[in-house]
């Protein structure tokens, strides 16, 4: 299950980083604002940098992302927003230029909603970006009044609202996969560790019924090398079963503390064999 | 395999069981015990060597047949049915396989009584005296 949700978890995280790859890169080519402004093209070609970086991690690194470290990941390509989104604002401002300027805090929710690994990392970060989104409109509200702000904060409220009504969505359907996998998993152990009784059952019960007419007979008086061949052949045969047994462990993942309880059901329901005598 | 004929206990009078199994220790342990308990019995590893016996079947009363006889070989099913279009007797299937294996499925219900090994040697020997 855990291994499950690693992977998941590393898919989803490289996902975000390499699409605020292409969006940063898309704007230092296309967003005039980065040609003319220095600090914020510098600023978009790093927040470029990391963001690829920790998407090329994601792929190459040989090793298993714990969900821990894929939200951490998340955090760091998500992070330079907060620059990169406030310096264009600010700059607009100076430029009497601004528009909509609380439209790119609102996709970005609704983004972190759908590509975050984790209900941990995205409900934080829809956090951030809707404290900065609401410390952003009353700086620009102080500057110069717009009245795309005038419904601020309570536009991206709603927005917030939403982003995290998405990702619980998200959160739930995850858990339910990770539950179905989980129960998937069981049943296939149970289903080996079935055929593996079934399996003992077949080469063990004809030894064991020689075992019983054999020692039988030995009660009763006869002693002959024929029993006492007969005896020592099922004994070997048993033997066998057992190094079989010894060489084959069953699932690797077998917990042993279900192995007991699968055996004492087995157990409890083997019958007493006159019982088991049917018409 | 061909067949053994014992000393008969005049309480067994009319009584004769075959054995069919393929393991030769099992169908030999049955045959010593039966042997020491004066059961008449003819014993048999496959459905050939069951139908190799002939006339010596005529006077078969139970038929103890292991329901599995080894890979690519008739079953003890084919040979309950064999043995059923001859003339009725009374047919044990005995069996180490689980209640679910089509092969002990298609062996209880009308072909015969299915008991799973190892069968108490009481119970076999009252089979065996048909009771």
């Amino acid at each position: 299950m855990t291994g499950i949700k690693q992977t998941e978890a590393a898919k989803t995280t490289f996902l975000a980083a390499a699409i605020i790859t292409g969006i940063n890169l898309a704007s230092l080519v296309l967003d005039g604002r980065d040609h003319s402004f220095v600090a914020l093209m510098v600023t978009d070609a790093l927040h470029a940098v990391i963001a690829a970086g920790v998407a090329v991690a994601m792929r190459r690194v040989n090793r298993p992302w714990t969900p821990r470290a894929c939200d951490f990941a998340f955090v760091i390509a998500t992070a330079p927003f907060l620059v990169g989104m406030w310096l264009p604002q600010t700059h607009d401002l100076q430029t009497g230029k601004s528009l909509e300027p609380m439209l790119a805090h609102h996709f970005l929710l609704l983004g972190i909603a759908v590509v975050a690994p984790s209900w941990r990392s995205g409900s934080a970060m829809i956090a951030v970006f809707t404290a900065h989104a609401i410390v952003l409109a009353q700086v620009l509200e102080g500057g110069a009044p717009s009245p795309s702000l005038d419904r601020e904060p309570w536009f991206t409220l709603v927005f917030a609202v939403f982003a995290v009504m998405l990702l619980y969505t998200r959160e739930r359907r995850r858990k339910l996969e990770q539950r179905l996998a989980a129960a998937e998993a069981r049943a296939q152990m149970h289903a080996q560790v079935s055929r593996m009784l079934l399996a003992l059952r077949d080469r063990a019960n004809t030894p064991l019924q020689t075992l019983e007419v054999a020692i039988s007979l030995l009660e009763q008086g006869d002693d002959s090398r024929v029993t006492l061949s007969m005896l020592r052949r099922a004994l070997d045969r048993l033997v066998a079963v057992q190094r079989a047994i010894s060489a084959n462990q069953g699932p690797s993942d077998l917990v042993p503390q279900e192995l007991e309880v699968l055996l004492q059901e087995f157990l409890e329901h083997s019958t007493d064999p006159e019982s088991s005598l049917r018409p | 395999m061909g067949s053994r004929l014992t000393a008969v206990d005049d309480s067994l009078q009319g009584t004769m069981v075959l054995l069919v199994d393929d393991d030769e220790d099992l169908v030999e342990m049955f045959g010593l015990l039966f042997t020491r308990h004066g059961i008449p019995h003819r014993r048999a590893h496959t459905l050939s060597e069951v139908k190799a016996l002939g006339s010596d079947l005529d006077d078969v009363t139970t038929a103890i047949l292991d329901v599995n006889l080894g890979p690519n070989q008739p079953s003890g099913v084919d040979v309950a049915i064999w043995l059923r279009e001859r003339h009725p007797i009374r047919i044990v299937f005995i069996t180490g396989h689980a209640p679910d294996h089509p092969l002990v499925q298609a062996a209880s219900g009308e072909h015969g009584e299915v008991l799973e090994k190892p069968v108490p040697t009481k119970l076999l020997l009252e089979i065996a005296r048909g009771r």
